[in-house]
């Protein structure tokens, strides 16, 4: 019945053989693995308005500072682009920053990258879900109560989704893409248009809006930097064309070199584009969520001068794309967890496949933690964000440093040029991943600070507790197994069928000793069921225990114990009669069997066996 | 990490109120306690039938008790009969004989047996 359940979910078996390797050709592969970097545009801005509008409380003049972070942002992605070239070419077999660290850097910093993009996944798809989920509630306010529930409906749908098995085609993944990059572009080129040759005047707010854009705070440079960390959420993604190398067609690591100077183009433009309108019209947000609509949804309803398709167009192309970008963190956070669990840092179901070929118990993790941030953190991107930059940074730095060891080894043509080039990627990452933990340390950014190290930790003792089991269990050449006794014990409740069956069974393990055992309450159930043994001819002794406080499995494990103890090297077989009937009334019998059986799993040197008796 | 090491329970509280009650209700008696049995010896011991074996069909009809004073185990063997009334799990007995060591135990053959009021 549960099997028929999980066939309806998730759909028919895919056998081993049938995975399919698909190349990607350019086209295709922009939309599948720029799909997360490109998706932060939806709210890297709003991010960047909201440490200005209500951390600094800086008011109209936050807008003066927008243009000039947006460039040091784009700055920042241009150096990151071109690290990530270079890690592209030397690693034409997808180069994570898992991958790179352990490679050039050894052990701890694989693990703290590791440890990161797992954090960072997780908040990718938070993130996403909850910034598609804002683009919804934009468009129909009266869906903003239902916030939470909304992010993790998607955030289910779309386990179920991965867990049938989406292929990142280009089919499912290019028309959001392209459609997203066509409405920002539109809304963009319409709405500088406007501004400039139409004359546009800025939104104009009422409420708390208004007071809002009203205030006087003035912006340090903590509130600068910190407006800055949240701007770089803008990069997260950039790795994923990395990470993808293998997937594209021939030439792979020229292809994909491209494919990333095309999306860096794309998010940088879009990203600056957003920044130089919102400039212009001055959208509004609070970090409390008092005002529903994105900055995007906004000035999408300004430019278009009202509500109408081209608004709703963008919006959904906004949920969309978001959507798409949680999806991506479910291809690679599975990716990551089964390579992890490969060398034996995490359990080893995480490298399991499942029925439909995809890592069932990766993806099953990371949508139950999004899902369990989504309720923590009330389903809003901006009390998500100060936890995400994080993860994304030591992952660009680790992977960066890695690179430069890698050059530094190689030694191959021009070296110091690329050295120096990915030596800045590090430099420049490490201090961003600075900045987002001072600045955003008390908004949330300690939480990463703790459960990065505490991954590493745990990493480490999963794996040194498998080495140990495997050295224990190790075969030495030489090795032989020992004799031991066989000493093997029936528990009889009553003389039945099932219990003849297990002597018989027993018989058939060819013991050294062989013992039955039963529990009398009373007088007069001990002499029935000695009659009984002598009337069926049983050819075994039987044990009839005398239980003074009226209880089963504590006499049965002392009567055990006694009997191992006679021999020294023994080992003890445990047979018990089971009945087994339909599932209605299964639960009628075998409680005290079950019982026993919790108590003799944990008994060294035990084997505990049932011998079924099927009852129709 | 000892906390989380899997043990394995050697003896339950039962089992330590059970031998306690055994020890209140023989050691009044003028007999020998089971653990000090010497064998090859004629003693006298008391205790409560703990466990009952019954035999298989081939050979001599054989019943086998084993009683319990608290203290330690004597295994009665009586020979020819498959049960005796009165000498069942629960019961009190004392038994006069000679006990002779097998695998660690005190087995008497056909001792004299006395039924003691419970």
């Amino acid at each position: 019945m549960a099997n028929r359940f999980k066939k309806f979910l998730i759909g028919n078996p895919i056998a081993s053989s049938e995975e399919q390797h698909q190349r990607l050709s350019k086209k295709v592969a922009l939309p599948v693995f720029a799909s997360d970097a490109i998706s932060s545009t939806a709210y890297a801005t709003e991010e960047i308005l909201i440490v200005f509008l209500s951390a600094a409380a800086a008011g109209a003049a936050a807008y003066s500072k927008l243009v000039p972070l947006a460039i040091m942002v784009v700055i920042l992605l241009a150096i990151v682009v071109s690290s990530y070239r270079q890690t592209i070419y030397a690693y034409p077999n997808g180069g994570g920053s898992y991958v790179v660290s352990k490679e050039n850097l050894g052990e701890m910093p694989s693990l703290v990258a590791g440890g990161s993009l797992l954090v960072d996944y997780i908040l990718t798809v938070a993130v996403s879900v909850a910034g598609g989920s804002a683009a919804i509630i934009s468009a129909f306010n009266g869906l903003a109560d239902y916030r939470v529930e909304l992010c993790v409906g998607f955030i289910i749908i779309m386990t179920l989704a991965n867990l049938r098995g989406v292929k990142e085609s280009g089919a499912l993944f290019a028309p959001p893409t392209y459609l997203y990059v066509g409405s920002l572009v539109t809304l963009i080129v319409v709405g500088l248009y406007r501004v400039y040759v139409q004359d546009l005047p800025p939104i104009e707010h009422v409420g708390e809006a208004k007071e809002l854009i009203e205030q006087q705070g003035a912006i340090t440079l903590f509130f600068f930097l910190k407006a800055f960390a949240s701007g770089a959420v803008a990069l997260t993604g950039v790795e994923a064309v990395s990470n993808g190398v293998p997937a594209f067609q021939k030439p792979e690591s020229k292809n994909a070199s491209n494919t990333l100077i095309m999306m860096a183009v794309i998010l940088g433009t879009c990203f600056f584009g957003i920044s130089m309108l919102a400039k212009e019209l001055e959208p509004v947000k609070d970090h409390e969520g008092l005002i529903n609509d994105t900055v995007l949804a906004q000035m999408a309803e300004h430019v278009y001068g009202g509500r109408n398709v081209m608004f709703f167009i963008t919006q959904f192309a906004t949920f969309a794309i978001l959507i798409l970008a949680a999806n991506t963190a479910y291809a690679d956070y599975p990716r990551l967890s089964s390579i992890i669990a490969k060398d034996n840092y995490l359990p080893r179901q995480f490298a399991n496949r499942g029925t439909k070929l995809v890592f069932s118990n990766g993806i099953i993790f990371l949508a139950t933690m999004a899902i369990v941030l989504i309720v923590a953190f009330g389903g809003k991107v901006t009390a998500l964000i100060p936890l995400y930059a994080i993860g994304v940074f030591t992952g660009f730095t680790l992977s960066q440093t890695g690179m430069c060891v890698h050059h530094w080894r190689h030694r191959g043509a021009r070296w110091r040029f690329h050295m120096a080039i990915n030596s800045v990627g590090a430099i420049t990452t490490f201090f961003v991943a600075g900045v987002v933990i001072v600045t955003k340390f008390t908004d949330g950014a300690w939480l990463p600070v703790i459960v990065i190290p505490l991954l590493v930790i745990i990493f480490k003792s999963i794996k040194r507790h498998y080495s140990k089991v495997r050295t224990a269990v190790a075969v030495e050449p030489g090795y032989k197994v020992a004799r031991k006794t066989h000493l093997v014990i029936v528990l009889v409740g009553a003389m039945n069928r099932g219990t003849l069956n297990a002597i018989a069974y027993a018989k058939s393990l060819a013991p050294d000793r062989l013992i039955a055992l039963t529990v009398a309450h009373d007088d007069e159930e001990a002499e029935h069921i000695a009659q009984q043994w002598i009337d069926y001819g049983m050819t075994v002794k039987l044990d009839i225990i005398h239980s003074p406080f009226r209880e089963l499995s504590g006499v049965i494990m002392n009567r055990i114990d006694e009997l191992d103890a006679e021999d020294a090297d023994d080992i003890v077989t445990v047979v018990i009669p089971e009945f087994v009937t339909d599932l209605r009334t299964q639960w009628l019998h075998n409680n005290s069997a079950f019982t026993l059986k919790a108590k003799l799993l944990y008994r060294p040197n035990t084997v505990v066996t049932s011998v079924p008796v099927v009852v129709d | 990490m000892g906390v989380f090491k899997r043990k394995h329970e050697e003896s339950s509280d039962l089992t330590d109120l059970n031998t306690e009650r055994l020890r209140d209700k023989f050691e009044v008696l003028d007999v020998v306690r089971m653990n000090l049995v010497v064998d090859r010896t004629p003693v006298r011991v008391a205790g409560e039938v703990k466990r009952t074996v019954v035999a298989p069909r081939s050979g001599i009809p054989t019943l086998e008790v084993v009683l319990s004073d608290g203290h330690g185990e004597v295994t009665a063997v009586f020979s020819g009969r498959r049960s005796i009334p009165g000498v069942i799990n629960g019961r009190c007995l004392a038994l006069e004989g000679v006990a002779r060591p097998d695998k660690g135990r005190h087995i008497m053959m056909n001792p004299v047996y006395t039924i003691l009021p419970s």
